[in-house]
């Protein structure tokens, strides 16, 4: 419980990458995402994605348009900028650095 | 027994118990407060009425058609707290793009006091007078004489610098941008990043703008929702309200017919000015004597901003009509301004006496 708490900055800052990454993969919604996420130590409410999402999109990492659903009413459906797409690259080669510094600790 | 609500959450109702409005109430009302200083304040909220709405619609159905109080707070509780905190500062706008550049570098400032930008609010070509023009704090239109004086004097070769700054220079999208515009030079790393991300932008504009024709219909949407905490929304390009048709049309006429109007006027004042000060005459007519030169001078520089100053003002309006969209109209009425300036600056530098005297003058003396 207690690295729980440790990590928890760092999951939050890792929540952002997390999204470019499922978005990257597919044109998802927020339904989709929550999925995605839920069960993991990522798990995340609305409450926090729309804001993340309303920033992403200031951002111009992330877009969206509506569509409609076959049941209820249009849809937010996100994908990523070329920016984002960018930015996406740029954090996934981090990441490596990062595993990589901690594996040669590990030894 | 219990008494029942009717709730509008982002244009649907829904019937609730007294206490799930309660419940709801508060909820909202702390996320609107939360929300406060966000631009997408009302976005998110209407964002997060439609979740709670859908997430009622599924425990109601044919059998059941109120949600009660122990269902409400169920729902907000997976809706979860609103979280606005910025995710650690290391994730700050372009840190991913640095990310691989400078990966055991300490993080540069995003939010460096002064950055060039494009400026894309009253633009001519693609904002780059504008941006140079916040940048080092005047009037653009000092900036553009300038840019169209060294036009003549480099014989063409300050367009290719004009056209590689755009290129270069990113735009100024946020507030932040903005405000950055006019507060420390990039370098040339981010010179680089900048041209390939505009390119992969180039690539990318055609699916952009079929989108941002469905942001406006999500504009509609949104909007329709209640007020509530919200601020204001600060003047974002693509929140303003779409002008009509016609209000388009007319802006469409008018922003050409300004153009040519307030480019030929730039000319001339800028024309009489140097026939004012190479003859000690306005094209011919002499001040009276008693007329201090400073004060002349002083009188028509009053008398261009009189002329000016409507025919500005028509062209901002139209900038508005045309909306967030006019990118293209733009374009090519900056072009055209600046088409006219030269035909009006080479008609005058030619033919009308004062100003041929002037450039004589000038190139006798300087060059």
């Amino acid at each position: 419980m207690e690295s729980d708490v440790k990590f928890l900055p760092i999951r939050k800052g890792l929540l952002e990458f997390l999204l470019l990454k499922i978005i990257s993969a597919d044109k998802v919604y927020v339904a989709d995402i929550l999925g995605r996420l839920e069960g993991t130590v990522f798990a995340t409410q609305e409450g926090t994605l729309y804001p993340l999402l309303s920033k992403m999109r200031r951002e111009d990492l992330v877009d969206y348009e509506w569509q409609e659903s076959g049941a209820g009413p249009p849809r937010k459906y996100y994908r990523l900028t070329a920016k984002g797409r960018t930015q996406l690259a740029g954090l996934n080669d981090y990441w490596r650095e990062i595993n990589r510094t901690i594996q040669k600790l590990e030894r | 027994m219990n008494k029942v609500t009717t709730v509008n959450l982002n244009g649907r109702a829904y019937q609730v118990e007294e206490q799930a409005y309660e419940a709801l109430r508060a909820y909202l009302d702390e996320a609107a407060r939360l929300l406060a200083d966000d631009p997408d304040c009302r976005e998110i909220m209407a964002d997060l009425e439609q979740a709670i709405g859908d997430r009622g619609a599924r425990r109601l159905g044919a059998g059941k058609n109120v949600l009660g109080e122990a269902e409400m707070k169920r729902i907000l509780e997976e809706m979860g707290p609103v979280e606005t905190g910025e995710p650690a500062a290391g994730a700050a706008p372009g840190a991913g793009a640095q990310a691989k550049a400078d990966a055991d570098a300490a993080p540069r400032e995003t939010s460096g006091p002064k950055r060039l930008y494009l400026v894309r609010e009253g633009e001519m070509i693609a904002g780059v007078c504008n941006g140079l023009a916040a940048y080092f704090g005047v009037d653009p239109t000092i900036v553009r004489l300038v840019f169209v004086l060294l036009l003549f004097l480099s014989g063409g070769l300050v367009a290719i610098a004009y056209l590689v700054l755009m290129f270069v220079v990113p735009t100024a999208k946020t507030a932040e941008e903005r405000a950055a515009a006019r507060g420390l030079p990039f370098n040339a790393q981010e010179l680089v990043e900048q041209a390939k991300q505009h390119y992969a932008d180039l690539k990318d504009s055609h699916q952009r703008w079929r989108d941002r024709r469905r942001h406006k219909r999500e504009r509609a949407f949104w909007r329709s929702g209640e007020k509530r905490a919200c601020k204001e929304p600060q003047s974002r390009p693509f929140e303003r309200p779409q002008p009509g048709y016609g209000a388009r049309v007319a802006a469409g006429i008018a922003l050409p017919v300004t153009s040519a109007i307030s480019a030929v006027l730039t000319v001339a004042a800028v024309f009489a000015g140097a026939s004012f000060l190479t003859t000690g005459a306005i094209f011919g007519w002499s001040p009276p004597l008693d007329v201090p030169p400073w004060a002349a001078l002083l009188a028509l520089i009053a008398a261009y901003a009189l002329v000016a100053a409507p025919l500005r003002a028509v062209r901002y309006a139209s900038y508005e009509a045309l909306g967030p969209r006019r990118g293209w109209f733009v374009f090519w009425d900056g072009v055209l301004w600046l088409a006219l300036v030269i035909l009006a600056w080479w008609i005058a530098a030619n033919f009308v006496p004062g100003v041929s005297e002037f450039f004589r003058h000038l190139f006798h003396d300087w060059l």
